[in-house]
């Protein structure tokens, strides 16, 4: 059985992995043909979809991400920059696993984003403190909502311990005060995991 | 045998959205990537199952999380051979059903979302499973793992707890009276409830994706019953078999025989019926379970969710399309009984090729309806609810205020901007009209966005209005809070809140200028390959953009432009006809 769940792990994985390839070709090609008409907001919006389809260390997303970069800084458009800005900033952040890739990117991101949203913010609304409007900005920004990664991993693979384990003492009731020890320990890991995520 | 359920995987996996599906499904990628609490009854299995998918490294968070949904799919249909193989049906015919099965339209609608169903399905069929053994066998083991699943249920859906009656109604049968065994039972309903201690847990955290924090047993009671949409569940289920005349159960045993016949048709459907009888008279304990089972998966659960007279194309797309996997899975049991009856008379009259001829009827009934699967369950393309999120939040000045209603924004705004940070400068409130109440979970916590939204103690909307920083999902009524003080304005997608008195008209910039961050929807709107409800739903209201374009540029004597505008509104609203989806020949025209 256990064979067969993970044969059956690794087959979704593969077809996943070969969907995502497929959307980072499709709109990769979009893109390029919506940039190249000028038409910036499609090829941002399709930029993006490659991203979204992440595998790592593919040529077409680091294409893309240069791409994005590109048409970000060189807009004199603030509408646009901050719409493909913010774009490249979630995508990025949409790919995160037990790591987030463009980290270092991410991070000039964020002090790009509040900037700019500071410079309409002032310039729409005639706001002389910028210095305030900045602070609060990059707080938003940098408030970042994922839980720790590494007890969120741990706590989960432990919930996942303790079940199966409980599964596997009733199937098969052998050295069942060991076994209830070692579900004790999951459990707590699992409890304690969540808390400290 | 991998073959098919390669083949299945490799179907499903395809027709996943490619980034959030529609319905819940921004509120789980929101919810399951920050590790926080969903609408109530909080889901927390379901939810630690989807973070721990949003650790692989390949694709999007939420694309990740679609996997689980087609893990616990495909793994109930290994189930569905296992109990199959108990009731000695042929490897030949369990495949067959199998193959049908998984075409079946709800079915795979089911199994391609963000949602918990198929997890629901899963626990429901091992449990279903595990008692056919326990009636086979009498060994202890399958009564305790019974209540182990019992409990994990508890920890995700409600339906789950019907599989309740069946245990005891076996362990009744077959006169299981083992004390020792019934106090292991209990220990292990209650170590599987605890997995909810989850939302007493992260509900320490303001970081989180949060629909409600749960810090006591009494909220957490209510939530857990799901008090807060009204009637609890438990009051919901006793009204169902209580309060109820003949003629409501007259009209749930119709609702239930329509949504039986569209998804397996009318042939399918009799073998179902035959297939009771036959188990009847095959085994009587085994039937006695799988027929309670049916009976609280099909008339139970539709008296309590699919009772209305003249159900709306929304009720049968939320309620009917969601509830019944259940009711379906089980029917394949009947039919697959029904079928091998068939072949095994063939058999013992030597009528070699009328069986092989059946079972290739079946593997063409199944491969006909993958063919129909692929246009209309199909999400491959549909990034509609993705992108109809992102253009309402672009479309949006900064610092502004945004009012949301439907679960479609709602949870396509938690997403986007709430957990990813996309316009993260908005602060995006949830009006509930039917209990005339505001929630501001997009909004927190209030140490980033209280010096920038309401300074005092709470926002003062007329501020806002005053200086065109707020806006709404939906045109404001009389009847609520927000109605009786301002108006709303369509803008392209969104409305502008207005003060009441004052008169308010667009130029054609103003709509023309929307253009670019609508375009891509509207090329989404043209290109998805589905009829769910909600992607139809979400263009058919973005479309209506095109009909102010089209006025502004009538009015101002573009012709020529004006009729090009018409035309993209008529493409849209035609690929995206409700009339024309699968449970709309349910709804009395």
């Amino acid at each position: 059985m256990i064979k067969r769940v993970s044969a059956l792990i690794l087959i979704l994985l593969i077809i996943f992995l070969s969907k995502n390839l497929v959307y980072q070709f499709k709109n990769y090609s979009l893109a390029k043909e919506y940039q190249s008409n000028g038409d910036m907001y499609q090829a941002i919006d399709y930029y993006e979809r490659v991203i979204l389809a992440y595998t790592p260390l593919s040529p077409v997303i680091n294409n893309s991400v240069d791409n994005l970069l590109n048409i970000c800084y060189k807009s004199n458009d603030q509408e646009l920059k901050l719409f493909c800005l913010e774009t490249l900033r979630s995508s990025l952040i949409q790919t995160k696993s037990f790591y987030q890739p463009y980290y270092e990117l991410l991070e000039k991101l964020d002090i790009d984003i509040a900037e700019l949203r500071t410079e309409i913010i002032t310039k729409n609304y005639q706001i002389a403190n910028k210095k305030e409007i900045y602070n609060q900005q990059l707080n938003i920004i940098k408030f970042n909502r994922f839980p720790d990664t590494f007890w969120s991993f741990l706590s989960i693979l432990a919930l996942i311990g303790w079940i199966s384990m409980v599964f596997y003492t009733i199937l098969k009731p052998e050295k069942t005060l060991i076994r209830w020890i070692v579900i004790s320990i999951f459990y707590i890991l699992w409890a304690y995991g969540l808390y400290k995520a | 045998m991998p073959l098919l359920f390669l083949s299945i995987s490799l179907v499903y996996i395809y027709f996943t959205f490619p980034v959030y599906s529609t319905g819940d499904g921004g509120e789980f990628a929101s919810v399951g990537s920050t590790l926080g609490i969903a609408h109530p009854s909080g889901y927390p299995l379901y939810t630690q199952l989807i973070k721990l998918a949003s650790f692989i490294p390949i694709g999007n968070i939420p694309g990740r999380m679609s996997l689980v949904t087609v893990f616990f799919s495909v793994l109930s249909l290994y189930i569905l051979y296992l109990i199959l193989k108990e009731l000695k049906v042929s490897k030949n015919v369990s495949l067959v059903m199998i193959l049908i099965l998984s075409s079946i339209y709800s079915f795979i609608g089911q199994s391609v979302v963000i949602k918990f169903y198929t997890l629901n399905l899963f626990l429901i069929s091992l449990s279903l499973y595990f008692l056919i053994k326990l009636l086979n066998t009498k060994e202890d083991k399958y009564f305790i793992l019974n209540s182990f699943l019992i409990g994990l249920i508890s920890s995700n859906h409600h339906t789950g707890f019907f599989i309740l009656a069946p245990l005891l109604i076996s362990v009744f049968i077959i006169k299981y009276f083992n004390t020792k065994a019934y106090l292991k039972g209990i220990f292990l309903v209650f170590l599987g409830f605890s997995i909810n201690f989850y939302l007493f847990l992260r509900s320490t955290k303001d970081y989180i994706v949060n629909y409600m924090p749960i810090r006591d047993f009494n909220t957490f009671i209510e939530y857990y019953l799901r008090k807060n949409y009204g009637a609890s569940s438990v009051d919901v289920a006793k009204q169902a078999i209580s309060h109820s005349s003949l003629d409501s159960f007259i009209q749930t045993f119709m609702n239930v025989f329509t949504l039986l016949t569209f998804n397996l048709g009318y042939f399918l459907f009799i073998t179902a019926l035959v297939g009771i009888f036959l188990l009847f008279k095959q085994d009587r304990k085994i039937f006695a379970i799988l027929f309670i089972s049916l009976l609280l998966y099909s008339v139970f659960l539709a008296k309590m969710t699919l009772g209305m007279e003249n159900p709306s194309i929304r009720d049968w797309y939320v309620q009917g399309h969601q509830y019944f996997v259940p009711l379906l899975f089980i029917s394949f049991i009947f039919i697959a009984i029904t079928i091998q009856r068939i072949l095994d008379f063939l058999e013992y009259h030597n009528y070699f090729f009328a069986k092989k001829l059946l079972i290739l009827t079946f593997v063409f009934i199944g491969l006909v309806n993958y063919i129909d699967r692929f246009k209309d369950q199909n999400f491959f393309n549909d990034y509609v609810p993705y992108s109809y999120a992102k253009a309402n939040l672009s479309i949006l000045p900064l610092s502004s205020i945004f009012l949301t209603r439907d679960d479609s924004i709602i949870y396509g705004s938690w997403y986007l901007k709430v957990a990813n940070g996309f316009r993260s400068d908005v602060c995006s409130l949830e009006f509930a009209p039917e209990i005339n109440k505001l929630y501001m979970r997009g909004c927190k916590p209030d140490k980033i966005y209280k010096s920038i939204f309401y300074k005092s103690s709470e926002i003062e909307f007329t501020k806002f209005v005053e200086n065109n920083l707020m806006y709404s999902s939906y045109s404001f009524s009389e009847n609520d809070v927000f109605g009786q003080l301002y108006k709303t304005k369509f803008i392209g997608l969104i409305y502008k809140v207005v003060p009441k008195f004052i008169t308010f008209n667009l130029s054609l910039d103003d709509i023309a200028n929307k253009e670019k961050y609508i375009k891509t929807l509207t090329y989404d709107c043209l290109n998805h390959s589905t009829d769910d409800y909600y992607t139809l739903s979400i263009c058919n209201f973005s479309a209506n953009y095109y009909v102010y374009y089209w006025e502004l540029l009538n009015n101002l004597g573009y012709r020529r432009e004006s009729d090009l505008i018409m035309d993209l509104y008529y493409q849209i609203r035609e690929h995206n006809d409700l009339g024309n989806s699968f449970y709309s020949k349910g709804v009395k025209k």
